[in-house]
């Protein structure tokens, strides 16, 4: 909803200030990776990275030193002008986070963006991720992986069949399940009530 | 709606052939041999989108892993194939050999015209998958590159897409071949018979009405129907190894090139939406030949009306009369044009879960569109003067002014049209497959016709009510503006 790719049936919602309706002016301010990356496949990274670039309205000579420096550190160079559908699932999700990144938003909303990333991409996205935060940016991460959830966000909203049942820092969501030292994966179990379930799955297929 | 459209054409063709006074011989090798036509076309060119689809999408992925034989995996590959196009394909099979047997009485014509509509079928579903195939590897394998490359594939595409729409033109001028043959030389004759899809409207006719005036020419329609028999089986085989292939992913890895600079040239937004388009259309024989359509249809038509041209050619200008030509071309141009908005808004669905989230205003996207289909006007209205100046020079000045005037009620008639798609379908107007949202179009379609047409009318109102051919222009083109200016006004205070 926050991208714009679903329209709201009610209530209201506010980036830096801006309301949604306000679309324009807030997806320029927001970079997005969605979960599933379907990109233009007959265009080449080149030719997909122009057309978003010119949807921004990006100004040639700051979004290539910019791309410049993307492309090296995801190591994009070599399928620049390969087209995408000839690409690699981790190749296609680079260009996506490239596009995300390349205009220096405020907001990124990134959906499991590190699934198909090799370990070294994941790790400079990552780094990038935290370097965006520190700088003053914000960042809505969505994962099901809980480890990295637990290590790169300050706050971790956890959401169950569509209600947000838990939010806050991992020691405050500790706090709500009253548990001194658990991980982020057990808080979530103990949270949106699925623990017990958890074991009794486990002996059942063990038996 | 292609099945639909088989069916009522293929009805349509076979009873009119019978009712029309001509030579019933003749006519039953006309109206199959413009059902052939049409079948290939209209298979070919609307399969194209799906079969590029099915080759470049990785369907046996899922059933690999399953404990299927991979005999049994390739038969589900090949329905999954069949599948995509079974509407269109039982249609023909059924509806044109029974509408033939019902209009000329013979089953023995009947039989021969379903194995015509077989043999024709196995022909669009391989040319289909060729194309599709061809074009596909070689984006995988030849990038993006320079504008010398893009004009490189652009001319590639034409190769092979321009015999399709002659194929297609074959529907326009069966009539006027079959009946050449009378005046032909013997050779001449012999050389038609010979081609498809004439030689196969000739068996049918020789099957219904056992006729044999020239024996050479009944010898050689049989000889070269059992030649593209032959080669329909061939085909065949060669389709089914090669949709399986493509189910297993035999199709082309892409390349790997290290570039040197990387750099791109952002520009306005309405000029990324166009090179955008304009690069995809470079590279997807669906897209190119949807774009190049009007102005092959240009083409077709001015030489299948030619009797219009040699109306007016020469004889003083009579302003009723030397107008009829021009409005003609125009309206036959703008309702193949106005078809392009929907297909170009329906380019937006690729990739919408990305692009749904970029900051791009509904007007810059109608603005895209509308100046991409007037181009593709303003060229298939180049190609009709270019014509006009070779068959009636005398109407050259009357056609640049009227197709000039026009060419605003043209830009206003596809804003009206994109604006009304735009609001009907709101947000999902990227999203679907286009054919099965066909029926969201029809309204806005005949809205921007209408669009188009009012200067036209007030043109011929002016010219009835004043006998004015100037005061007719002034207000032809008064309206044409007025048109424009709406439309633009309209789009601005879009979003």
């Amino acid at each position: 909803m926050l991208t714009g790719l679903l329209k709201p049936a009610s209530g209201r919602v506010e980036i830096f200030g801006r309301p949604l309706s306000d679309e324009v002016a807030v997806k320029s301010m927001m970079g997005y990776v969605p979960e599933e990356v379907i990109l233009m496949d007959s265009l080449t990274p080149r030719e997909f990275l122009e057309f978003v670039a010119s949807i921004r309205r990006l100004n040639a000579d700051t979004v290539n030193t910019r791309l410049e420096k993307l492309v090296s550190a995801f190591q994009l160079r070599e399928y620049f002008d390969t087209p995408i559908a000839a690409l690699s699932k981790g190749n296609k999700q680079k260009v996506a986070v490239v596009a995300a990144l390349m205009h220096e938003p405020k907001l990124l909303i990134l959906d499991e963006p590190l699934i198909g990333l090799d370990a070294f991409s994941s790790k400079i996205l990552k780094e990038l991720l935290t370097f965006h935060a520190s700088k003053g940016g914000a960042v809505i991460f969505s994962t099901h992986i809980m480890e990295v959830a637990e290590r790169l966000c300050t706050r971790v909203g956890i959401i169950n069949r569509g209600r947000m049942v838990g939010e806050g820092t991992v020691d405050g969501l500790r706090k709500l399940v009253k548990s001194a030292e658990g991980s982020l994966e057990e808080i979530f179990l103990k949270v949106t009530e699925q623990e017990a379930g958890v074991q009794e799955i486990v002996k059942a297929l063990e038996a | 709606m292609m099945a639909f459209f088989i069916g009522v054409i293929g009805v349509f063709t076979f009873f009119s052939g019978v009712l029309l006074e001509m030579d019933r011989e003749l006519a039953a090798a006309c109206g199959v041999s413009s059902m052939l036509s049409i079948v290939l076309f209209m298979i070919v060119f609307m399969g194209l989108q799906v079969a590029t689809s099915f080759v470049s999408s990785r369907v046996a992925e899922f059933l690999i892993p399953l404990p299927v034989s991979s005999g049994d995996v390739s038969k589900i590959l090949l329905m999954c194939f069949i599948r995509i196009f079974d509407i269109p394909l039982i249609a023909a099979v059924f509806i044109l050999p029974i509408a033939y047997g019902v209009s000329y009485g013979s089953i023995s014509g009947a039989l021969t015209v379903l194995l015509s509509v077989v043999t024709t079928e196995i022909f669009a579903l391989t040319i289909a998958v060729f194309l599709a195939l061809s074009f596909y590897s070689k984006v995988v394998k030849g990038g993006g590159g320079s504008a010398l490359r893009t004009l490189m594939r652009l001319f590639y595409m034409l190769v092979w897409i321009i015999p399709m729409f002659l194929m297609y033109a074959v529907t326009s001028f069966a009539m006027q071949m079959v009946n050449l043959m009378k005046t032909l030389t013997r050779s001449l004759s012999h050389l038609l018979t010979l081609l498809y899809p004439f030689s196969l409207g000739f068996l049918a006719s020789l099957a219904t009405f056992f006729k044999i005036d020239d024996p050479s020419i009944a010898a050689l329609s049989v000889g070269s129907s059992l030649l593209y028999l032959a080669l329909a089986t061939y085909s065949f085989k060669w389709l089914v190894k090669r949709v399986v292939g493509i189910g297993f992913g035999s199709v082309a890895a892409g390349s790997r090139v290290e570039v040197k600079e990387v750099s791109i040239n952002p520009g306005p937004p309405w000029l990324g939406v166009l090179k955008k388009d304009l690069r995809i259309a470079s590279r997807s024989p669906s897209y190119f030949s949807i774009l190049i359509m009007p102005v092959i249809q240009v083409i077709i038509f001015s030489f299948s009306f030619s009797s219009l041209y040699s109306d007016v050619s020469g004889a003083p200008a009579e302003l009723l009369s030397s107008m009829l030509l021009p409005l003609f071309m125009f309206m036959v141009s703008l309702l193949i044009i106005l078809l392009l908005p929907p297909m170009l808004l329906n380019t937006e669905s690729i990739a919408y879960s990305y692009v749904g989230s970029l900051p791009l205003r509904s007007r810059t996207l109608i603005l895209a569109k509308t100046i991409l289909t007037s181009i593709v006007y303003l060229l298939s209205l180049l190609v009709s003067l270019t014509i006009t100046m070779l068959r009636a020079p005398g109407l050259i000045r009357i056609f640049a002014l009227f197709g000039g005037v026009s060419t605003f009620s043209a830009a206003a008639s596809i804003m009206f049209e994109t604006l009304l798609i735009s609001r009907i379908l709101g947000q999902t107007v990227s999203s679907g497959n286009l054919y099965s949202k066909f029926h969201y179009y029809i309204l806005p379609l005949i809205l921007g016709f209408m669009v188009a047409m009012v200067p036209t009318l007030v043109y011929f109102m002016t010219l009835l009510l004043t006998a004015s051919f100037v005061l007719g222009i002034i207000c032809l083109t008064a309206t044409s503006i007025l048109e424009f200016l709406i439309a633009v006004l309209l789009l601005v205070r879009k979003g």
